[in-house]
């Protein structure tokens, strides 16, 4: 699939202010290797469509899975005549069926997305956009969300590379904005979504005491919850020293104060403990999560961090 | 305290200006910057203990503008170079440097020049605040370089004018000792103690009247002596000349010397326009000079050249005078204008010089004389007499025409009994029995000369009408046997020479350069001073804390007072 065309055509986020390598999201190479990648799930969902995902439920399919022992209503074809032959046993061959899963990329899209070098809404766009493509690749139903405040905007699920030029021209006109309430967006999302599968969702997380729940909306209607942390290393780098006044980006809320290197470790340590607290949370409920440094480079973020922490098989 | 840079009202007006410029810029810095934070609940985590911090922190901005006006203040501090000098009078020194050929041995590493210059440079580290210098360089005057100064940096920065004179050129001049003392006379008028520091390979000699006057103005005299060996070969005289009736070739007279006690032997090689032309095996006498005649050189148009090289193995210390140009005489060509009815022995004597262009009228069709070099009227007289050099060859006014002198009657039989032979236009002739049958009895002017006389009247007779040189011959070569001889030709060529030839009167003088024969000798004179033991002058504990430059220790606290300010603000600390 050439999208030559689409790099054109469709730059992502402030595209036009980053460097080359930030808004080049796919070239030949890097198409070649998403090609290649599909997306890992623990958990296999039923559907009534084929994919080139391998299911436990025995089926149809091509591929021999497993015998069991013949039992009346089998259809007789699948007796395994040469087991019989040998030991005398009825057995039957069992093929393993192939189906496939829906997929919902969780985009946060508010205010605090914009913070970042670049701003963390690019990198999120960028992910958004090549785990859309990979899943389509593999013939998966795909979904965009947009979580802005306590919304959440979807994209029709369909499968098909169609819906990659869909999700990108979505992508393309998304905006940063709003306040962050991750819990309520995630329960309007399972109330409009009947289908269950593989939810990806992307945030910088900075929602403060809605996490746990917004994590647990996704569990318990049983989606299979991939959460892709989006921080940036130099955030307070840039911060600096001095009287500066900080102004929350999503209130609006301004406070006056004088920031020591003292006070700059404190909240470098601050920070630190929001990540991990996460991770934590991540243990706790039994999900996956993966952190992604916005200064590390598309290529990296998409190809190394993703696939090592398994999002990609 | 006093300041030798800017003055007090300069420092406290750069303060001023610049200090005004450092507070609006601090007030500007007190304007918060406004930073945008994605999760302000994480801030807040911490910061209500840091809110406490604000005055403390206008504190520490306070104290950032103090050290940055305690900053300036040391700059604009240093700037004024102060100094705890005290009114004390300090020396005014004259160093004056020996810039004579000699001082281009080397027998000092790399030269006695650069030696010298060392020294100087080993006096002014001594140099107080107080005391004043003066560079100067000797060669057969005194040029100084530099005017008084009290300060070192300028004095050491003048020194670096004589890393360009190295080699020093040969010069026929030798320094001039009287005139140097002179100098120094003139130059520490109006100082109370002044010295001339002499630094030479020769002893400083000045009259006894000098040395007096000197002593009398409070100048003392020191010498530095620099150079160790004598060993030196040198072309002391090498000049040239064309042959005059074959001016395509020349001789050279060179000398060479050898003012060491011991016989030196060299080869000495000739140059023609840079080529080589001839080589001689010379073997030199001990403390003598020799002088050689090299002969009938040929093939040369401008420079001849010399250039000896030592063939025994022993050293010469002195490259500059191993190697002498001279130019050859320019080999113009004369245009020669003739006017006469036909003279045979005019014409073949001038068909003897290949280099004349001679050109030959009628008198009657003879206008001007303009765009020759030189005319020669036989027998005849112009109605105006011409403007450039002439040659009259029996010049008889009484005919008629515009002559250079008048004449009064006839002389008959005479002979050259009286010539002036030191005159180009004899010079190699013999005239004195030459056969006349009669001649012109000239009137001369007072600044006539008569080059040949009969004891009854002038024979040749050189002079000067309207700033055109003139040579007359007064009588007709041909009621003569002056053309039967070779003096005849000769006094022609030597005559039309000495007119055209206004650069080289002679037509066969000597040209070229020579050293003076006290550079070729390169023994010091005077006693060597070595660089490393030479004396100091600086005073006591008090006079080199007086003479502690102070500039210097500003600059330093303005450099602690910013390390400070970095420690305070601007030090990142990483995780």
């Amino acid at each position: 699939m050439n999208l030559a065309w689409w790099k054109k055509r469709v730059p992502f986020g402030r595209a036009s202010a980053q460097p080359e390598h930030e808004t080049k999201v796919f070239d030949a190479s890097f198409q070649a290797k998403l090609d290649t990648l599909a997306i890992a799930a623990r958990r296999m969902h039923a559907s009534d469509l084929r994919a080139q995902r391998r299911s436990k439920r025995v089926g149809s399919g091509i591929e021999f899975a497993d015998h069991r022992d013949y039992a009346p209503g089998d259809d007789f074809r699948r007796i395994d005549w040469n087991v019989y032959v040998r030991t005398g046993r009825m057995l039957l061959r069992l093929f393993e069926e192939e189906a496939d899963v829906p997929v919902f990329v969780l985009l946060d899209a508010s205010a605090s997305m914009n913070v970042g070098h670049p701003p963390k809404l690019v990198r999120g766009k960028q992910i958004a956009a090549a785990l859309t493509y990979v899943a389509s690749s593999n013939l998966d139903r795909t979904s965009l969300v947009v979580l802005r405040g306590d919304g959440a905007t979807s994209l029709p699920v369909a499968r098909g590379r169609g819906v990659v030029v869909r999700v990108l021209r979505e992508l393309e006109r998304l905006e940063g904005g709003g306040t962050t309430n991750l819990a309520a967006a995630c329960e309007r999302f399972v109330r409009s979504q009947p289908r269950r599968g593989v939810v990806l969702l992307i945030s910088d997380f900075f929602d403060a005491g809605s996490l746990s729940r917004a994590i647990d909306v996704l569990r318990h209607a049983r989606f299979e919850v991939h959460t892709i942390q989006l921080t940036d290393s130099r955030e307070l780098e840039l911060a600096g020293a001095g009287d500066v006044v900080l102004e929350d980006v999503e209130t609006g809320e301004l406070r006056e104060v004088s920031l020591t290197s003292s006070a700059l470790a404190q909240i470098r340590a601050s920070y630190g403990a929001h990540r991990e607290e996460l991770r934590t949370l991540a243990l706790d409920k039994h999900i996956a999560h993966h952190e992604v440094d916005v200064q590390l480079s598309f290529d990296e973020a998409v190809l190394g961090i993703l696939r090592r922490e398994r999002v990609f098989e | 305290m006093g300041f030798l840079g800017w003055n007090i009202a300069e420092i406290a007006t750069l303060f001023a200006s610049t200090g005004a410029f450092v507070v609006a810029l601090y007030f500007l810095r007190k304007t918060r910057r406004r930073v945008p934070v994605a999760a302000m609940y994480l801030w807040t985590r911490v910061l209500p203990s840091k809110r406490t911090a604000a005055l403390l922190g206008r504190l520490t901005n306070l104290l950032s503008l103090i050290l940055a006006l305690l900053v300036l203040a040391a700059l604009a501090f240093a700037l004024g170079d102060p100094t705890f000098a005290t009114e004390r009078a300090g020396t005014a020194t004259i160093f004056a440097i020996d810039t004579t050929a000699s001082m281009g041995a080397t027998d000092e590493t790399p030269t006695r020049l650069a030696y010298a210059v060392g020294i100087v440079r080993r006096e002014l580290d001594d140099f107080g605040i107080a005391d004043e210098g003066m560079i100067v360089k000797t060669r057969g005057r005194a040029i100084p370089i530099t005017p008084w100064s009290k300060h070192r940096t300028t004095l050491l920065d003048a020194l670096g004018e004589f890393g360009g004179e190295a080699p020093l050129a040969p010069a026929t001049e030798a320094a001039d000792h009287d005139a140097l003392a002179r100098f120094a006379l003139d130059a520490a008028r109006g100082h109370e103690r002044a010295r001339l520091v002499f630094i030479s390979d020769t002893a400083l000699t000045p009259s006894e009247a000098l040395v007096s006057a000197l002593a009398e103005a409070h100048v003392t005299i020191e010498t530095r002596g620099v150079g160790t060996k004598a060993e030196n070969l040198g072309v002391t005289h090498f000049s040239a000349r064309r042959y005059p009736l074959d001016r395509a070739r020349a001789e050279v007279l060179v000398t060479w010397r050898n003012p060491t006690p011991e016989m030196r032997k060299a080869r000495a090689l000739i140059f023609g326009d840079g080529e080589p032309i001839d080589v001689h095996e010379i073997e030199l006498p001990a403390g003598e000079s020799t002088s050689r005649f090299l002969t009938d050189l040929s093939g040369v148009d401008r420079t001849l050249s010399v250039t000896l090289e030592p063939t025994d193995g022993k050293p010469d210390f002195l490259p500059s005078d191993d190697h002498a140009d001279t130019p050859l005489p320019p080999r113009a060509r004369p245009r020669i204008l003739t006017v006469t009815r036909g003279n045979r022995y005019l014409e073949a004597a001038l068909l003897l010089d290949e280099f004349l262009q001679v050109d030959t009228v009628t008198p009657e069709r003879f206008e001007r004389a303009d765009g020759y070099d030189l005319v020669i009227f036989d027998a005849f007289l112009p109605a105006t007499p011409p403007s450039v050099s002439a040659i009259y060859l029996a010049p008889d006014s009484r005919s008629g025409g515009a002559g250079p002198l008048a004449i009064r009657g006839d002389v008959e039989r005479p002979f050259f009994e009286r010539v002036v032979r030191d005159h180009p236009t004899v010079r190699g002739v013999a005239l004195a029995d030459t056969n006349i049958r009669k001649s012109l009895l000239p009137t001369l002017e007072p600044a006539d000369r008569a080059i040949g006389s009969d004891t009854r009247a002038p024979l040749l007779v050189a002079g000067t009408r309207s700033g055109a040189r003139f040579v007359a011959l007064l009588f007709d070569v041909r009621e003569s046997d002056l053309p039967m001889r070779t003096a005849w030709p000769l006094l022609l060529l030597n005559t039309i020479d000495w007119l055209t030839v206004a650069s080289e009167p002679s037509g066969f003088e000597l040209e070229g350069a020579a050293l003076s024969t006290n550079e070729t000798a390169i023994a010091p004179a005077a006693p060597r001073t070595r660089i490393a033991n030479a004396p100091t002058r600086r005073g006591s504990l008090v006079d080199k804390l007086a003479e502690f430059p102070l500039w210097w220790l500003a600059v330093a606290f303005a450099a602690a007072l910013l390390a400070v300010e970095w420690v305070l603000f601007q030090r990142r600390r990483t995780a």
